[in-house]
């Protein structure tokens, strides 16, 4: 009966604890689908980039699409690298001093070797030098002398990254208190307010754990990535990613294999414009220590397909004048449609500004009153939205030009056209072959990056009659 | 027959926005039912008052004969052209009325010509002056010089049909800047074609509480509309043949000092010739500008719209 008590009791504990793991699967599952998308593969940079050294740290300078890092073996002290990022690909990597041009650092190489952040414009830099965090930024002529961040009275060793907000003013790093054996590397934040720098405060105990916490980094979102070596993790180092709330950072989520694994994970770097991503790793298949491994990024929203909207109705209105002589108001609504009467409505199929013209006719004489008066109508449709711009009927074996039209003109970054005859294009416009009749549905896929970096793609369908003229 | 590039930035009496062929001037005999009522126009011209250069007045068909014009029963017909400046010109209160009263004529007489058949000037150009500004009687309320200019017909029984040009040139139409030129009562040719509106823009000054539009020998043959920034389309009485009719118009305070639009809208296929004149509350006539004071009116439709939701 004890036993079976006993049993009964192990059960219960073995569930809770499946339940838990399975919950933690289920939620780095989510996280990584999210932010990186399903079906990610983590690739090794190859020999161009790594070596048998230890590569680590690795930065992306998007506006100039270069990556830098750090290259050190165990008989020096390291040597900032850098790697163009070219037809998507990275080339041969050369020690930072021979590139200064192409990092347009010139007159700045002294302490680059320090060098701990580049901000994603290649404007502001964080260097650590002396056990020190020093902050600088691009002027007019080059960067400026560096500002030193101050430390309160308990001495730091700081680990090997930190990261400015997008003002410039904030900054986090990870650190620890220099000469206690047992103390631990958390994440602190400075503020630059009132022109100067504040003195530097830890993280709550959201992030920061009695383990290490390393490698801060934020997203175009602000969210906060950072590697730590708590428990519960895959093993050694792995990458944490917490979203920014109203009153801070919250639970920090791991991601699966192949994001983390049994080795050590740091220095994530998400670089969502050209939706891949960076870490640093000492897992095994590597070339040696640590290596830089990137992560095409397939994360994105996609909505469903639907049908493109009518139109905007305008209801036009002119005033008349009861006293006088009955008149028909014609109107012109700039897109080819004509309407009658002193109210009169009519939908537009296109965002535009239209010129909307009004003529009175006498009724006794017939006589017009031309272009009694104008008016421009801006026709607006939902901020972003795609139009399909071609007729709604056309005959067999014709060709057709598909235009795109979006809203408030929104950037797109790719266009793909479908057509349920197999035609497909990537350009703006597309002239297509209507050969078999029919409604004919057209689809467009548009895609572009929203404000959290993510991909966004939309699409719009619109069908064509395709009329068989000696069946007509 | 020069200058004809420059003539339409060049001041036409009727004017281009008028839309008035021509200006009908019958002699004594003619037929009253032929549309002039009193065989007189009476035109002034207005020249700015710091003007010092001289101008011209260029009549196109100034005969009676040939071209345009209306015989009877052969050519047999004269007409005067006569410029007066100074004062009574246009001071004159007989000056300012639609029938040749005694004192129509007031004021110095600066130059005359008279034109019967000539072939020269039909469908040509007979240019009058060159004319001093300073010779005009000064208006102060209008600041500008003022010249009166009376086309009479004389002797026979023909009608003349003729427009003429304020123009700083003598061989060529040129504006003359800041010039204007009204009457106080039209007798004008109706053109044939049923499309053209003619337009004829009496000022409506801050006093008048209601026109009255008298037209003479409409011959029934269309119709009149009255246009203003709060009148659309009123209609306006027309006459019949040899016949003079009125109509009252009240006027709001938005329309003082406006102009007012009489479109004349014929519907008749033949020419027909008309007089017309507007007079306020007082009877007193009121002066069809060829350039209308501040503006052509036009009717405040107030259009509006709304924008619905996406279907």
């Amino acid at each position: 009966m004890i036993s079976a008590r006993l049993a009964f009791l192990l059960g219960l504990l073995l569930l809770a604890k499946t339940s838990s793991s399975q919950s933690e699967t289920a939620d780095c599952e989510a996280l990584t689908n999210r932010i990186l998308g399903e079906a990610v593969e983590v690739r090794n940079l190859g020999p161009r980039v790594n070596s048998e050294k230890q590569e680590s740290n690795p930065q992306f300078v998007e506006s100039e699409s270069y990556l830098t890092f750090k290259s050190s073996s165990a008989d020096d002290l390291g040597k900032q690298t850098v790697s163009e990022f070219l037809k998507g690909q990275f080339t041969r990597s050369v020690t930072i001093e021979k590139r200064l041009d192409l990092l347009n650092l010139n007159g700045s190489e002294n302490g680059l070797e320090n060098l701990i952040y580049i901000d994603p414009l290649g404007t502001r830099i964080v260097l650590l030098q002396e056990n020190t965090l020093w902050v600088t930024e691009r002027g007019e002529d080059g960067f400026e002398s560096a500002v030193k961040l101050p430390q309160d009275s308990i001495l730091f060793d700081y680990a090997d990254r930190a990261v400015l907000d997008p003002t410039g003013r904030v900054i986090f790093f990870s650190a620890k208190k220099a000469g206690d054996a047992g103390a631990t590397y958390d994440i602190y934040r400075q503020r630059y307010t009132d022109g100067q720098w504040t003195l530097p405060e830890v993280l709550g105990p959201a992030i920061n754990t009695e383990f290490n916490e390393v490698d801060p980094k934020l997203t175009v979102k602000g969210d906060l990535t950072f590697s730590s070596d708590k428990p519960g993790g895959l093993g050694g180092f792995d990458i944490y990613y917490s979203e920014k709330g109203d009153t801070g950072f919250g639970l920090p989520l791991g991601f699966c294999a192949p994001v983390n694994s049994s080795a050590n994970d740091r220095h994530f770097t998400l670089i969502q414009k050209q939706r891949f991503a960076l870490l640093s790793s000492d897992r095994e298949a590597g070339l040696g220590g640590f290596d830089i491994y990137s992560i095409d990024v397939y994360a994105e929203i996609r909505s469903e397909c639907v049908e493109q909207t009518k139109g905007v109705t305008v209801t036009i209105r002119a005033q008349v004048d009861p006293n006088g002589e009955p008149l028909i108001y014609h109107w012109d609504f700039g897109d080819g449609g004509k309407g009658e009467g002193s109210e009169a409505s009519h939908t537009y199929r296109l965002p535009g500004n239209y010129r909307v013209v009004m003529s009175a006719e006498d009724v006794a004489t017939g006589l017009f009153y031309p272009e009694e008066t104008v008016n421009y109508i801006p026709i607006n449709f939902k901020s972003g939205s795609t139009v399909i711009n071609c007729p709604p009927e056309t005959t067999l074996g014709s060709i057709v030009e598909l235009t795109s039209i979006v809203a408030d003109d929104a950037p797109v970054e790719e266009y793909q056209w479908s057509l349920n005859n197999n035609q497909t294009s990537n350009t703006k416009s597309f002239k297509a072959d209507f050969l078999s009749p029919g409604d004919q549905v057209v689809k467009l896929y548009t895609s572009s990056t929203n404000s959290d970096g993510i991909k966004v793609v939309s699409c719009v369908q619109k069908t064509i009659n395709v009329v068989d003229p000696l069946k007509k | 027959m020069g200058g004809l590039h420059n003539t339409a930035s060049a001041q036409r009496v009727p004017s281009i926005a008028e839309n008035i062929g021509y200006c009908a001037t019958f002699s004594e005999s003619a037929p009253k039912s032929w549309g002039d009522d009193d065989n007189v126009q009476v035109y002034f011209v207005s020249i700015a008052k710091n003007s010092t250069r001289p101008f011209y007045i260029r009549v196109f068909d100034a005969d009676v004969g040939g071209m345009h014009d209306m015989a009877k029963s052969g050519f047999n017909s004269t007409t005067s052209f006569t410029i007066y400046g100074g004062k009574g010109a246009y001071s004159n209160k007989a000056a300012k009325g639609v029938d040749p009263i005694p004192g129509y004529d007031a004021g110095i007489k600066i130059i005359e010509r008279k034109v019967g058949e000539d072939p020269k000037l039909d469908n040509n150009w007979m240019t009058i002056g060159p004319l001093n500004p300073k010779e005009g009687e000064l208006d102060n309320a209008m600041g500008a010089y003022i010249f009166k200019f009376i086309i009479k017909g004389e002797a026979g029984d023909d009608g003349n049909l003729y427009h003429f040009y304020l123009t700083s040139q003598a061989d060529e139409n040129i504006e003359i800047p800041g010039s204007n030129a009204f009457c106080y009562e039209m007798s004008l040719r109706v053109p044939s074609n049923s499309k053209k509106i003619m337009h004829l823009y009496p000022y409506i000054d801050n006093d008048v509480i209601n026109v009255k539009v008298h037209n003479f020998d409409f011959d029934n043959g269309g119709n009149i509309r009255l246009t203003s920034v709060v009148k659309n389309s009123h209609a306006v009485k027309a006459s019949a043949d040899g016949n003079w009719v009125t109509s009252i118009h009240d006027v709001s305070d938005k329309e003082r000092n406006t102009s007012f639009d009489l479109n004349v809208l014929d519907a008749a296929s033949f020419s027909n010739d008309m007089t017309i004149f507007v007079t306020n509350q007082y009877d007193e006539a009121l002066p069809f500008f060829t350039k209308p004071i501040n503006g052509v009116p036009k009717f405040d439709y107030r259009t509006g719209y709304e924008v619905k939701d996406e279907e």
